[in-house]
């Protein structure tokens, strides 16, 4: 891994980081556990097109890694790893048949087997089925936030394309 | 660009799977009976409409959930959870919202509406 | 263009938030109204726009139909017609209706019902609470001032002999429930559950499409022993262990009285619930067949083919019709008790 490459794969896990940690100072809108917007995931995203399936692991956990120890939550840990575990392998799947056009496409895709990962942890972690209920509420909104994810990326795709090695 | 379109239709699928499950859930009826259960294990079932109020403190290694019972509604009301999704969620309402609290392990929730309707005497 | 799609996004996502929020506006609440009247602790459950209406017109319509009814309430109609001292007396046709009915079930079980029992259920202490067990001279006596056949109905005039007295407990529940269904379908209201101190009668289905699940009372313990699920019925048990004492003999002695004895009825049979489209009906079957015993009882159901029926008897056995045998489940903890099913 050249120097390069580091050094940008530490800045983007600088920037998602930086979202993440400041999207935990939006007070959430739904009350509903696991629902939010995952503004971080943008740089997920483009990773996704721009980078291998190993740098974006790494990217990812590190992120999540880093993001529950600065956001003070260590114990749902879990839920996001099991949730980013199914999003990545779905992606990493999904981005060679869908062109950069289309990222919004597998930023939904994502987002919603990110959710189902998450639901398929709390259900193993908690021992009961009950939590299998939030399952269209979090279909619904990953959906919606990977739209709005999926968008961001596109913008900034758009943007830094004359960057991007 | 055919792959393209499955993909769309795909994600529209999965929105109005999502879309109509919740709205199922929400009007889904339920019982009156709740059970506050933790790490799968069913800690207390309470009936809303004959209980009176009360608080209820739940532990769960070192961190604890405060529970109340208000005139017939149950909500969680003070939890020493980092993000406090419990106690923004309110009262429990449908049986498409149990209350969750992912880090301490608990959830508050209608149980199954196997229950009778009336009884026969 | 581009900048329009985000923009939609988040309007479509500041939309949905507020959705959910006020999801529970949307929700079809029930309407539930309970209170105590003719002895005993009513529920009525209704789902509609017009159900609190319908719900308030109901509970005024029991309150009403208890002034006519009750037998210790010096205005009421039973009462004017317990003191009337042989004369006729003129009543509401709602009463006259009863009666009426009460005698025609009398008529179709050959006297298994007799709404003349209630001096010697006071007798017995079955009215107050103050049980004691008559002696047979004293039952003689009493049973010479009964028989229904003696009521005299002409029109809305009723006449009933001196010393006698009539009550309206086998049925005046059943009836109530028909006069509060008719008043619930009449405001519009296609789905309700009433339940009339353990009498239950349902309108139409559930809201969510499914059959209303009714929990019957075992004569056992205080548990349920089965589940029926009705639509558009009424369902209504008679058992010994509604109202009971125990006699210094030991012997047990139920509320249920056999008309041709004045005593317990004892036909073998404990529990005896009826399923019908009539509240008055089920009413006063479940209590004549607990009074006629099994072989009886099936002679009337294949005779009359308009209700059905739930026994269970003094050996831990249930017959049930075939027609609700589709309907019937024990629950978990009874499931060693033997069903028969009765077949035309």
């Amino acid at each position: 891994m050249s120097v390069k490459k580091i050094t940008q794969l530490a800045l983007l896990t600088a920037i998602a980081l930086t979202i993440f940690i400041v999207e935990l100072k939006i007070p959430n809108l739904v009350p509903i556990p696991g629902v939010k917007l995952g503004l971080a995931n943008i740089v997920t995203v483009y990773a996704m097109y721009h980078c291998t399936a190993k740098e974006t692991f790494l990217i990812v956990f590190a992120r999540i890694l880093l993001g529950s120890v600065f956001g003070g939550n260590i114990s749902t840990i879990f839920y996001s790893l099991g949730g980013a575990l199914l999003c990545l392998t779905g992606i990493l799947i999904l981005r060679h048949i869908v062109n950069e056009k289309y990222i919004w496409i597998c930023s939904i895709i994502g987002a919603v087997l990110h959710n189902i990962g998450q639901i398929i942890v709390a259900v193993v972690m908690m021992k009961t089925t009950a939590v299998i209920a939030y399952l269209p509420f979090l279909l619904v909104f990953g959906c919606i936030s990977g739209a709005f994810t999926g968008a961001c990326a596109q913008m900034l795709i758009n943007r830094v394309k004359n960057l991007s090695t | 660009m055919k792959i393209k379109n499955v993909l769309i239709i795909t994600c529209i699928l999965i929105f109005l799977v999502g879309l109509i499950g919740s709205l199922w859930l929400i009007f889904k009826s339920h019982s009156q009976k709740v059970q506050i259960i933790q790490n799968g294990e069913v800690l207390y079932i309470i009936e809303l409409e004959k209980s009176g109020d009360e608080t209820i403190e739940i532990k769960y290694q070192g961190s604890k959930n405060i529970i109340q019972i208000d005139n017939h509604k149950i909500s969680v009301i003070d939890a020493d959870c980092p993000d406090k999704t419990c106690v923004k969620m309110g009262e429990l309402k449908s049986s498409a919202a149990p209350i969750v609290c992912l880090p301490n392990k608990l959830v508050i929730k209608f149980a199954e509406t196997d229950d009778i309707d009336a009884e026969v005497k | 263009m581009k900048k329009i799609f985000p923009c939609i996004l988040i309007a479509g996502m500041v939309f949905l938030n507020s959705c959910t929020i006020q999801s529970s506006i949307f929700v079809t609440e029930p309407k539930s109204k309970s209170f105590f009247a003719m002895d005993t602790y009513m529920t009525i459950t209704a789902y509609g726009a017009n159900a609190e209406i319908a719900l308030n017109q109901a509970e005024n319509k029991i309150a009403e139909l208890e002034k006519l009814w009750s037998v210790t309430d010096e205005n009421s109609e039973i009462y004017a017609i317990n003191h009337s001292h042989g004369k006729s007396i003129q009543v509401s046709s709602e009463t006259a209706e009863l009666l009426d009915f009460s005698l025609n079930i009398s008529e179709m079980t050959s006297g298994a019902l007799d709404c003349t029992m209630y001096p010697i259920l006071t007798e017995w202490g079955f009215t107050t609470s103050n049980y004691k067990i008559p002696t047979d001279a004293k039952i003689n006596e009493l049973l010479e001032n009964t028989g229904y056949e003696k009521i005299n109905m002409n029109g809305n005039n009723i006449t009933v002999p001196k010393n006698m007295q009539i009550d309206m407990g086998a049925v005046g529940k059943g009836y109530t429930g028909d006069l509060i269904a008719d008043i619930l379908r009449e405001n519009g209201i296609e789905s309700a559950l009433l339940d009339l101190g353990g009498n239950i009668q349902t309108i139409g289905i559930k809201t969510n499409g499914t059959k209303w699940k009714l929990g019957l009372r075992s004569p056992f313990d205080e548990g349920l022993f089965a589940t029926l699920e009705v639509s558009e019925c009424a369902v209504i048990t008679s058992g010994g262990y509604e109202r009971y004492f125990v006699g210094d003999d030991g012997e047990t002695y139920w509320h249920i009285l056999d008309p041709k004895t004045g005593k317990p009825a004892h036909s073998g049979l404990i529990s005896v619930t009826v399923v019908g489209k009539e509240g008055r009906l089920c009413d006063a079957l479940s209590t004549s067949i607990f009074v006629m015993g099994l072989d009886n009882a099936v002679k009337l159901w294949k005779e009359f083919n308009n209700f059905e029926m739930i026994l269970v008897t003094d050996k831990d056995e249930i017959y049930l019709t075939e027609s609700i045998e589709k309907n019937f489940s024990l629950n978990q903890m009874y499931e060693n008790l033997q069903v028969e099913v009765i077949q035309r």
